[in-house]
């Protein structure tokens, strides 16, 4: 490196990947009742009796996650900083991957945000609203929640492809971490399949489509963080 | 990959991607682990209902099976063979083998239509029943691994054709790029392997 | 793994080509439904372990990713056999 890169501002912007997690698990999570989610077979009349007993909760838990959704992209943005550095060259900011980085990051804020929106919804005067139509708001927030998936993937790929290009012989994030997000986003194609299923593991609550799917995403952005963070160092240093 | 590759880094990208190194051993190991979850599914659903996956079970085109196992095994010795006539320096060699690896594997992709068509032509779909819901999710997923080693030996080929095209010599970043692609469609060669004994071979008492 | 010797890539196909053949004559065949099942899953296991050794050349590979393969493969066999036992 020539002049000394500017690192301002990166290391805040990295840790709001880890925060978002943290604040989206337990608002959209737990208070919203989506960390496991209602099974798609659950009837009408449960689903909608839980959100007129929880409106509240609902309520501030969507609002909150609402506001901190813009975090998931502040941190990609970091990311892709950081990749800058790892795919090199004269204008690394005009590398495509780079460029990916950055978008599918920014996508991903949306899809979180419209369906938020969805669920409060269903919160915001439930007691006027037929037992289906909240029904109805919480299937279409899980719907686009996970079919959304492949505008994740593209921030995956690109970050997991431009980490693997970086010619350091000790690389700013380790090549396992790259091919992890890869295989992250790969596994994600499995919610194809989701909205064929009522119950079981392929359901928007089971083994496959909820639990290991949101679980591995939501490793891997803390696990990147503190990698990015180590490279942020070195970063500096160089 | 033309033009300014020089300043982009994707010419990095070229060279360092799929290595040997160690790294592309997480994906294929993880990948290896979401199957194990997949395997571990079917044998509980087939604990709770023995006699619906059997019967299930006895829908399926055994023969079929048997050919999409041998088509895929012996692609694989290709494959094999590709690896070790890399790192003897045979170029030529190596991109016969690796031709006869794509040849011989795409039947599979052949084989799999005729079955699955013949599935659908039946009304068996994906939520005929769970035995048929894991049987399509777990072969779709495996034929999505398929059709990606399909075009990693496709970059192979053209690496290697490259290399012989200008008559020079295989090289270690070339060789590594085999090694990694070949250990991906063993993969999908030995989940292959568990899935033909797991749907098609588990006859019930 | 299966020593150190590398096999000629065909003597391993003939092995692995044997081994599918034998699997599925026993399901077609009439041999009792527990052996033939069980035979499937030890000989796809016994494949798993050649496709390891002589196609993927872990021989090679360092040792914790051995281990973990041979661990992964003993878990499959575990999880197929254990689910046909049990039912």
């Amino acid at each position: 490196m020539e002049s000394k890169v500017d690192t301002r501002y990166w290391r805040f912007c990295a840790w709001m990947g880890p925060l978002f997690v943290a604040v989206f698990f337990y608002c959209w999570g737990i208070l919203g009742h989506n960390f496991p989610p209602f099974a798609p077979d659950t009837p009408a009349s449960e689903v909608a009796g839980w959100f007129r007993d929880n409106r509240d909760g609902v309520r501030l838990g969507m609002v909150i996650a609402m506001t901190f959704a813009p975090a998931y992209g502040v941190w990609g943005y970091a990311l892709a900083k950081v990749l800058e550095q790892a795919v090199g060259g004269n204008k690394p900011g005009d590398n495509i991957l780079v460029q990916l980085a950055r978008v599918g990051a920014a996508w991903t804020t949306i899809t979180v945000l419209v369906p938020t929106s969805f669920w409060l919804t269903a919160a915001f005067r439930p007691d006027a609203l037929p037992d289906w139509m909240i029904q109805m708001l919480y299937d279409m927030a899980w719907l686009l929640i996970d079919l959304a998936y492949a505008v994740t993937s593209v921030q995956l790929f690109a970050l997991g492809v431009g980490f693997l290009a970086d010619k350091r012989a000790v690389p700013l994030i380790p090549k396992w971490l790259a091919w992890y997000g890869i295989w992250v986003g790969f596994m994600f194609i499995l919610e194809c399949v989701m909205p064929y299923f009522f119950n079981g593991a392929f359901a928007r609550n089971g083994i496959l489509n909820f639990w290991i799917e949101f679980i591995i995403w939501m490793v891997w952005v803390p696990a990147l963080t503190f990698f990015a963070l180590k490279a942020i160092k070195r970063i500096e240093q160089e | 990959m033309h033009g300014k590759a020089e300043n982009s880094g994707i010419e990095g990208a070229r060279l360092a991607v799929i290595p040997g190194d160690s790294g592309v051993w997480v994906f294929i190991f993880a990948d290896m682990c979401a199957f194990a979850v997949f395997f571990l599914l079917f044998s509980v659903g087939r604990v709770a209902q023995p006699e619906l996956y059997e019967a299930a079970r006895q829908q399926l085109d055994l023969q079929l099976g048997l050919a999409n196992t041998l088509i895929l095994l012996t692609s694989g010795a290709f494959m094999a063979a590709a690896a070790r006539t890399a790192r003897a320096g045979n170029v030529q060699g190596t991109l016969h083998n690796l031709l006869l690896t794509l040849g011989v594997g795409s039947l599979f992709g052949l084989s799999k239509a005729v079955e699955w068509s013949a599935k659908f032509n039946h009304g068996i779909g994906l939520t005929t029943n769970e035995f048929f819901t894991y049987y399509f999710v777990f072969t779709g997923i495996h034929f999505l691994h398929f059709v990606i080693g399909l075009g990693v030996l496709l970059v192979l080929i053209a690496r290697v054709r490259d290399i012989s095209v200008q008559g020079g010599a295989m090289d270690g970043a070339s060789l590594r790029w085999i090694e990694a692609g070949g250990a991906y469609w063993h993969m999908v060669d030995l989940l292959w392997i568990v899935l033909f004994a797991m749907l098609y071979l588990m006859r019930a008492a | 793994m299966t020593g150190t010797r590398e096999w000629p890539v065909w003597a391993v196909w003939t092995v692995l080509t044997g081994t599918s053949l034998l699997g599925f004559l026993l399901a077609e065949g009439q041999a009792p439904a527990k052996v033939a099942a069980t035979a499937a899953i030890l000989l796809a296991a016994v494949k798993i372990h050649l496709v390891f050794d002589h196609y993927m050349e872990l021989r090679w590979q360092h040792r914790p990713l051995r281990q973990m393969l041979a661990v992964w493969l003993a878990v499959v066999t575990v999880i197929l056999l254990g689910g046909y036992w049990a039912a």
